[in-house]
């Protein structure tokens, strides 16, 4: 019996060690470093020239950038989602996904941050915000709240891997050999002895617990870079709740994602099951109608009342140029992966995959959208000021960096997979959550 | 009655053609009067405190789009004679507002003092569509002096205007002046019951200070103003004088205090308390969660 335990567990070592890239990952990635290199040359062509190569103006300064910067922020919220709400609900089928959650929000809080310095015409200025700081800004705020988040994440994602790197250090992996001094660095002192055991644990349980206020902190204080500006479209009471439903629904999209895509590359069909695809199908499903709701109040309050500096902002949205792109976000975005998922047919791989996918891309341009429209209409447009402004397309170089970052996210993800195993290797071996504290 | 009623309605046709035809024939002959464009260029005189002495010229242009400031035109504004260039007190242009404004100069001193009775004469450049326009104002030189009485009890304004009659100050009786207290811009708030007093034939007019609790300035001063706008004979004068009878007022200016729109320097203490107790909270767990690592890494490494 031992002997057939050992076996088994050899397998599950086996089948969840990092893995070299097929000839689909190498193309993969290298399709991800290509976008990568054409942002980061358009980010230098924006460097060298300033912002005036974007299609930023007086009235859209806050423009694909920012869109970006709140996707990336409503993305990394699934962190908290999943390894913490899960963990501390007592949620085991959640075992095998807790490590995709945490890499999908620690790059993408990454790639938060790092667009927000792209988005500032002086990059160096940055460091004022450190030398003058005003507590009074809700920028101030975000930035604060940003690290904090990032470094809980960061946080939340090596303490529950120093187990398995003991195992990756015991078990020699020909795909790994290269990165073996990379392992010891890391987690050679790892002996899994009763005391470090206990004090991770015990770190893992605290982490749990503060990172869903910072994580509700994260995108609420984003949503007040908005909603602390008296703007139509942005001058709303509701503008944290509505965020912070949109962020969980997002992230649920991306985790969606990566199970299906790591499943099929790595054959991890005996650890992500056709029950996560259920169980995370269900989670959208909720997630999706909460989403809805808010957007309901966020749209019909102010149209039914329709004050007259908002009345050009909703027409717009509903049936002007903003019109597709709105109704794209909230069908493909909201109702149509209701529709697939609400059934349990639609709870297969494939189809909460697909389900995944327009969450996430209807998801995108709904930050398009809370961003640029509102912009186009100030409360006192300027009498002559140049017609441009009045549109906003974003530049060659505004896409480059804008698909750069977000083919710098997936390429984190990416390589953590091939570096480190995107499946909790001794939570799956002890078939529970030993890291796991029960709170009372 | 078939009859009848056959001519009535020929009467009534005959009536409503005539009629038709004669208010369109005067509706065309007001049409032809009518001229598309219509310049109004105004040229005002203005005595302040007897000695500060100017001139505004205000154009505009009524057409089919409305009333506009005709902008950038040129102008000669003469003393009297504008057939002598020497009398050419300057040439000036108008701003976007269609205003301009020239102070009399000290080098017409002479000529002012000679006359009692003075005419400006200003001829503007051409407007396009309606040629050059050449437009008088006419002044006699007066001055207009404001006082107060005070007894304790109750205060009292006194205003008196004279003209120059040959090389004599002679009183003004029957002009009408309005007085009040300074306000933000040119506006004043009457002292009393009446916005205006009317000289008598000593060229006075008095009026009682009824205003109670006037905000005045630190000290409590008020400005009063006696004016008079737009008088065929003596063009704009003004008058006015410093008073002690309002109430002190102290400005409360909350600039520079602890705010939530002050600099970073003057963040209010309960925002940076609140603020400071959840950052140190949380980064206070998080270098406490680093330090249990630091342990744990010690235990591993023993």
């Amino acid at each position: 019996m031992k002997n057939a335990n050992t076996i088994k567990s050899e397998k599950v070592i086996q089948d969840l060690l990092p893995q070299k890239f097929g000839k689909w990952g190498q193309i993969w990635v290298v399709a991800l470093v290509v976008i990568c290199i054409i942002g980061a040359y358009a980010y230098y062509r924006q460097l060298s020239n300033g912002l005036v190569v974007t299609n930023m103006g007086d009235y859209v300064s806050w423009g694909i950038y920012i869109s970006n910067f709140v996707f990336f922020v409503a993305i990394s919220l699934v962190g908290s989602l999943i390894t913490a709400i899960f963990r501390l609900a007592d949620i085991e089928w959640s075992t095998p996904i807790t490590r995709i959650a945490e890499i999908i929000a620690v790059s993408a809080i990454f790639f938060a941050s790092l667009i927000i310095i792209v988005d500032m015409g002086r990059p160096e200025r940055l460091f004022n915000l450190a030398l003058h700081p005003r507590m009074q800004s809700p920028i101030m705020w975000d930035v604060i709240v940003i690290g904090t988040y990032f470094c809980i994440s960061l946080l939340l994602l090596y303490l529950p891997l120093l187990p398995d790197l003991k195992i990756m250090l015991q078990n020699e992996n020909p795909d790994t050999k290269k990165l073996g001094k990379f392992y010891k660095f890391l987690g050679s002192f790892w002996k899994g002895t009763k005391d470090q055991s206990k004090i991770n644990n015990h770190s893992i349980t605290i982490l749990s617990i503060m990172i869903i206020p910072v994580a509700f902190c994260i995108h609420t204080v984003t949503s007040w870079l908005f909603a602390t500006t008296y703007r139509p479209g942005w001058d709303s009471t509701n503008f944290g709740a509505y965020f912070v439903s949109g962020a969980f629904l997002v992230g649920a999209g991306g985790v969606i994602i990566a199970m299906f895509v790591f499943r099929k590359a790595y054959h991890l069909e005996n650890y992500i099951k056709e029950e996560h695809f259920e169980k995370m199908g269900k989670a959208v499903v909720m997630l999706a109608f909460l989403y809805l709701y808010f957007n309901v109040n966020e749209y019909l309050v102010p149209a039914f009342k329709m004050k007259k500096p908002e009345e050009a902002h909703l027409t717009q949205l509903f049936a002007g140029d903003f019109a597709p792109m709105f109704w794209f976000a909230i069908i493909v975005g909201m109702l149509l992966p209701i529709a697939i998922l609400i059934t349990k047919k639609g709870r297969k791989p494939l189809p909460v995959f697909i389900a995944g996918i327009m969450v996430v891309v209807g998801a995108w341009f709904k930050r398009y959208l809370i961003v640029t429209p509102t912009l186009l209409h100030p409360f006192m447009p300027m009498s002559e000021g140049p017609a441009r402004f009045r549109h906003y397309f974003p530049s060659w170089e505004e896409w480059a960096i804008a698909m750069g970052s977000l083919a710098g996210a997936m390429l984190i993800i990416t390589i953590f997979a091939r570096i480190f195993p995107i499946i909790p290797i001794h939570e799956t071996l002890t078939g529970h959550d030993e890291n796991e504290e029960k709170l009372i | 009655m078939m009859k009848m009623k056959k001519n009535l309605y020929r009467v009534s046709v005959l009536i409503i053609l005539v009629t038709s035809l004669f208010a369109k024939a005067i509706c065309q002959d007001e049409d032809a009067d009518v001229p598309k464009k219509k310049a109004f260029v105004a040229l005002k005189y203005y005595n302040v405190e007897n000695s500060m002495q100017f001139l505004t010229l205000q154009c505009d242009l009524k057409s089919e789009k409305g009333l506009e400031h005709i902008s950038k035109l040129g102008a000669k504004i003469y003393l009297d004679d504008e057939t002598d260039e020497a009398n050419l007190i300057e040439s000036i242009k108008t701003d976007q507002d269609g205003r301009a404004k020239i102070y009399l100069p000290v080098s017409f001193k002479d000529k002012w003092i000679a006359s009692p009775q003075h005419k400006f004469i200003a001829v503007t450049d051409s407007i396009p569509e309606l040629g050059v326009r050449n437009v008088e104002s006419e002044v006699t030189i007066a001055k207009l002096t404001i006082d107060t009485i005070s007894d304790g009890e109750t205060k009292s304004v006194t205003v008196k205007l004279v003209e120059k009659k040959e090389n004599n100050w002679v009183p003004v009786k029957d002009v009408e002046i309005k007085l009040g207290i300074k306000r933000l811009g040119s506006s004043m708030l009457p002292i009393g019951d009446e916005p205006t007093v009317t000289t008598d034939s000593s060229g006075t007019a008095v009026a009682e200070f009824t205003v109670k609790s006037i905000p005045g300035d630190k000290s409590g001063n008020i400005i009063l103003i006696a004016r008079i706008e737009d008088n065929d004979v003596y063009g704009n004068l003004e008058a006015s004088k410093n008073v002690n009878w309002g109430t002190t007022f102290i400005s409360e200016s909350n600039f520079g205090k602890r705010s939530l729109w002050a600099t970073g320097g003057k963040t209010p203490i309960w925002l940076l308390s609140i603020a400071g107790l959840i950052v140190f909270s949380v980064w206070g767990t998080i270098i406490y969660l680093v330090f249990s690592f630091i342990k744990m890494r010690k235990l591993g490494l023993k």
